[in-house]
């Protein structure tokens, strides 16, 4: 351990790292932790939290190896523990009938997808709304897996259930095919 | 109070190893007074072919099985890497041991060399590596009069055993293959004592957390080793009545337990670490929306 | 043999291995129907996505303000407090996986929190592997309101420096009586 006894550590270069790492990614922390939790305060401080322990481990000289999963996994964890520690985050079912439907969001210009509603009726899974939330962030399927705590395969298999969930739910009602029914001109999106 | 959730997982497995250990102690102390021994002396180091020799050879197994658990742990570079590889090679060289013992006998010199001097050998290359770990933090000192006085004694029992043997041979007495074999264990054996009292005083520094309890282990382990050689080669000096192979019986168990014991306590600490987070999306679920999970636009 | 709904989903996603690529790639080249499956999927993919949403960006502009001054009065040692919570916490874990004596023999005095939390994290990567050792490093700091505590470190400081500004922003109660 040579570390100069007593000396403020450098964290010019972390600040610049971090400064970096918030414009990237604070969007999509704040949406998904605003998914879980159940109310804005404590989104935002998931995002504050997640980015200043971030800076605390780079300047203990920590490296992290997925910063964008590792972030996404501590708002995750501390938005749990504050429900846990229920401080002011107590929700009764009653009050769930107050919480706005995204399905009703204005900012989506009252245009949500036929499909988008009956995802909302067809029971995914917790886990499996978690796993496309985590997708539609663009993390990968390990980074998801680090911030659920599974295996990179279950997470596949998880989104795989998701899908044929969705493709179930929206088979039974006839009316929605024609969401499906996509011009085949859109470009398909793989990664390179 | 023992709760049924403490010996769950495998977490628990120091506990199991210990239970499984008191009871067949227990068993054996029993047997002792019933049992005559024949006149032999029986190396420690390799398995014999008593009934114990299965319970032994689970435990090696048993430890075999937890290394290779804790050797996931430490992928290629980490510190400690070549330290639980070669006791895992130790560990594997014991079940080796105990496997052909079963199979061709215990008096084979592949058996005894394989319980024998190669696993004591590397123990002690592990047991050096995590001493050289251990010093670079500053938990490891040079060895006092103690440490040298304790290893003194292996060294005396050895500079017996080969004086025994020389004057043997020099009476022109044939010594048999498995003495030798025994023999070329005993300097490791010197060795494994000074490491073992290093190690006693880097836990006495460091404490008695999580991780210590293990090396403790390891030291009962050297420990158990030497005092069962060293049991075992006087009691027939002073009695040929005693039932050694129940002696030999019921120090090979202890010694087998306190070594799998210490991946055991390994892999205790390392799951108390990497336990999975409380509160799992289904804690979430309970009476819960699913709504809520769908991202909430920010204003 | 047509791929499997997982098998897709994960190419959909690019997150399929090379040699699994390959096979599904030449499947689609022959299979109508699977193109038609792997469609939808990315349709499906498509609409559960949402983007373009925005709305928060002054937030988040407040919000990067917030995190800089915090870690700036963390690096100039002004969160006494919060940098000794964060000490008891990595004591506690040495403790708990090493010992007592462990910490003392690892902490000076005047030793700053990520100093320590440093040396912690070296040791129990060495002891534990790092897997465990990254697993004690998050549990160290869970449990704790780093960004609110150094918010608050600063609100208060910013108080005790213009108090009279504070207290027209906040007036006590009573006194619109007596205007």
């Amino acid at each position: 351990m040579d570390r100069t006894p007593g000396s403020p550590p450098l964290t010019a270069g972390i600040e610049q790292e971090i400064v970096d790492l918030y414009e990237r990614e604070a969007v999509g922390i704040l949406r998904y932790a605003g998914a879980v939790a159940d109310n804005r305060e404590t989104a935002h401080d998931a995002l504050q939290e997640a980015f200043f322990r971030y800076f605390l481990c780079r300047s203990a000289g920590q490296q992290i190896r997925s910063p964008k999963g590792w972030l996404f996994r501590v708002a995750r964890n501390y938005v749990l523990d504050q429900k846990k520690a229920g401080s002011r985050n107590e929700v009764g079912m009653d009050s769930l009938l107050h919480v706005p439907c995204p399905a009703h969001h204005p900012e989506t210009d009252g245009r949500v997808s036929d499909l988008l509603q009956g995802l909302l009726q067809i029971g995914l899974s917790p886990r499996e709304i978690e796993c496309v939330q985590l997708r539609t962030e663009e993390l990968r399927y390990e980074e998801i897996a680090a911030v659920l705590g599974l295996q990179a395969g279950t997470v596949g298999a998880l989104l795989a259930r998701a899908h044929e969930k969705i493709r179930k739910a929206v088979g039974q009602d006839g009316r929605k095919n024609r969401d499906l029914a996509l011009p085949v001109t859109r470009e398909k999106r793989y990664a390179s | 109070m023992m709760r049924k959730s403490d010996f769950e997982g495998i977490e628990s497995a120091p506990r199991w190893i210990l239970l499984f250990l008191g009871a067949n102690l227990a068993a054996g102390m029993l047997a002792v007074y019933v049992w005559h021994a024949a006149n032999l002396v029986f190396s420690i180091q390799a398995a014999s072919g008593s009934t114990s020799a299965l319970s032994v050879t689970g435990m090696a197994a048993v430890d075999l099985w937890l290394c290779l658990v804790v050797l996931r742990g430490f992928p290629a570079g980490a510190p400690l890497r070549s330290a639980w590889l070669l006791i895992t090679l130790a560990a594997a060289a014991r079940v080796v041991s105990g496997v052909m013992g079963s199979l061709s006998g215990s008096g084979a010199p592949a058996v005894l060399a394989a319980g024998g001097p190669i696993q004591l050998a590397l123990l002690a290359a592990g047991i050096f590596t995590l001493l050289r770990v251990l010093r670079r933090f500053g938990f490891c000192r040079e060895p006092g009069t103690a440490d040298w006085a304790v290893s003194g004694i292996a060294v005396l029992f050895t500079l017996c055993r080969l004086g025994e043997v020389a004057a043997e041979w020099l009476a022109g007495r044939p010594i048999p293959l498995e003495t030798w074999i025994s023999l070329a264990g005993l300097p490791i054996l010197c060795v494994l004592f000074l490491e073992a009292m290093l190690l006693r005083q880097s836990v006495v520094r460091i404490g008695n957390g999580l991780i210590t309890r293990g090396w403790v282990a390891l030291v009962c382990g050297i420990f158990l080793t030497g005092a069962g050689e060293l049991t075992l080669w006087v009691i027939p000096h002073y009695s040929q009545t005693l039932p050694l192979a129940m002696f030999g019986a019921l120090i090979r168990l202890p010694i087998a337990a306190a070594f799998a014991l210490v991946p055991a306590s390994q892999v205790a600490a390392q799951r108390r670490a990497t336990k999975p987070a409380n509160g799992q999306p289904e804690d979430l679920a309970g009476g819960t929306d699913h709504r809520l999970l769908w991202p909430v636009m920010p204003r | 043999m047509h791929p499997s709904t997982a098998g897709l989903v994960a190419y959909c996603d690019a997150q399929a291995g090379s040699a699994r690529r390959r096979r599904i790639d030449n499947h689609l080249s022959r299979c109508q129907q699977c193109r038609g499956e792997l469609r939808r999927i990315q349709v499906e993919k498509d609409e559960l996505s949402i983007s373009g949403i925005s709305g928060a960006t002054g937030d988040l502009k407040t919000g990067l303000t917030e995190l800089l001054s915090s870690m700036v009065a963390w690096r100039d040692g002004q969160t006494v407090g919060l940098a000794s919570g964060v000490k008891n916490r990595v004591r506690s874990q040495l403790e708990l996986y090493m010992g007592s004596p462990a910490v003392s023999l690892m902490e000076r005095p005047g030793m700053r929190a990520e100093e320590l939390l440093a040396n912690a994290c070296e040791i129990l990567d060495a002891l534990l592997g790092p897997a465990a050792a990254e697993a004690v490093r998050d549990d160290m700091l869970g449990g704790l309101r780093c960004a609110r505590e150094a918010a608050e470190t600063l609100s208060r400081a910013a108080v005790e420096r213009h108090p009279r500004a504070a207290a027209d922003k906040h007036p006590p109660r009573g006194s619109e009586k007596h205007q």
